[in-house]
């Protein structure tokens, strides 16, 4: 596969994953997290919230080391390749989550929530795609 | 020990604790809290769950293989990824003290060496990838 085009598509991956965040950041309070957690006991909302920051840190992560290292990752070193599948395998699973594990619909009640569930899905298809094609094509 | 060594120490322990995460709520006996839980604070909970576990899980699986690379800082690639995994590790350490009550540990033996133990194997992770990312 091309490596400028790989390492452009791999930028776009890297600024998709902050957009993601963006998204990302309205759910705890469409969901009313606060409320549903208040009900739990301390130590396993403790563990909740832990388990968020950390979800969130590794998206950054996977951001910012695109952002910076496009180029490198799209050279098909054998870490560059190992990073790329490991990020394509999370972006894959979260679609498999997207389609068979949330039903999603009693919480689509609005326009824009539903756009944003639909562009959700397609940023989660792409990045899948992106990072697999740099997994499977990266070139020196 | 060499560098790569203690990557490699990290990336066995790592991958047991992505093992132990799957079984956390057992081993743990919360599964009458987590069934209590609303059904989509559950589902959030494990989906939570198994992407930390399989997220650790790549995290020790890329520093086996690559292990003496990242204490060579073979590419700015290594020192990058080293550094992200060393932050990673950074926070959960410090989330061990400031996130989580102190009423979970104190008094009780057996907890308190728990929280020790998980503490300096946290900050231990994330000294050893540091030390990796400023090579």
């Amino acid at each position: 596969m091309n490596h400028d085009l790989l390492a452009r598509g791999l930028f776009l991956g890297g600024l998709l994953h902050f957009a993601i965040l963006s998204a990302s950041a309205l759910v705890p309070l469409v969901l009313d997290w606060r409320g549903e957690l208040a009900r739990l006991h301390p130590f396993m909302r403790s563990l909740f919230w832990v388990y968020g920051v950390f979800i969130v840190l590794v998206i950054v992560s996977f951001g910012t080391v695109t952002l910076l290292h496009a180029d490198a990752l799209a050279s098909g070193s054998p870490l560059a390749r190992s990073f790329c599948a490991m990020v394509a395998i999370f972006w894959l699973a979260r679609l498999g989550v997207q389609f068979f594990v949330f039903d999603a619909k009693p919480f689509l009640t609005r326009w824009f929530f539903k756009l944003g569930y639909h562009a959700l899905t397609v940023a989660f298809v792409v990045l899948t795609a992106i990072y697999a094609c740099a997994a499977i094509g990266g070139s020196p | 020990m060499s560098l790569a060594t203690a990557l490699r120490v990290a990336a066995f322990v790592q991958f047991a604790i992505a093992i132990t995460n799957l079984f956390l709520v057992r081993i743990m006996h919360w599964q009458a809290d987590v069934v209590r839980m609303p059904l989509l604070v559950r589902e959030v909970f494990r989906i939570h769950s198994f992407f930390i576990t399989f997220t650790v899980a790549a995290f020790a699986v890329l520093t086996w293989r690559f292990a003496g690379e990242f204490a060579t800082g073979a590419t700015p690639l290594h020192r990058w990824l080293a550094g992200t995994i060393a932050l990673f590790w950074a926070v959960r350490a410090a989330m061990q003290w400031t996130h989580y009550s102190p009423s979970h540990w104190r008094g009780q033996p057996a907890r308190t060496a728990i929280h020790c133990a998980l503490s300096a194997g946290y900050t231990a992770f994330a000294v050893s990838y540091a030390l990796a990312a400023f090579r």
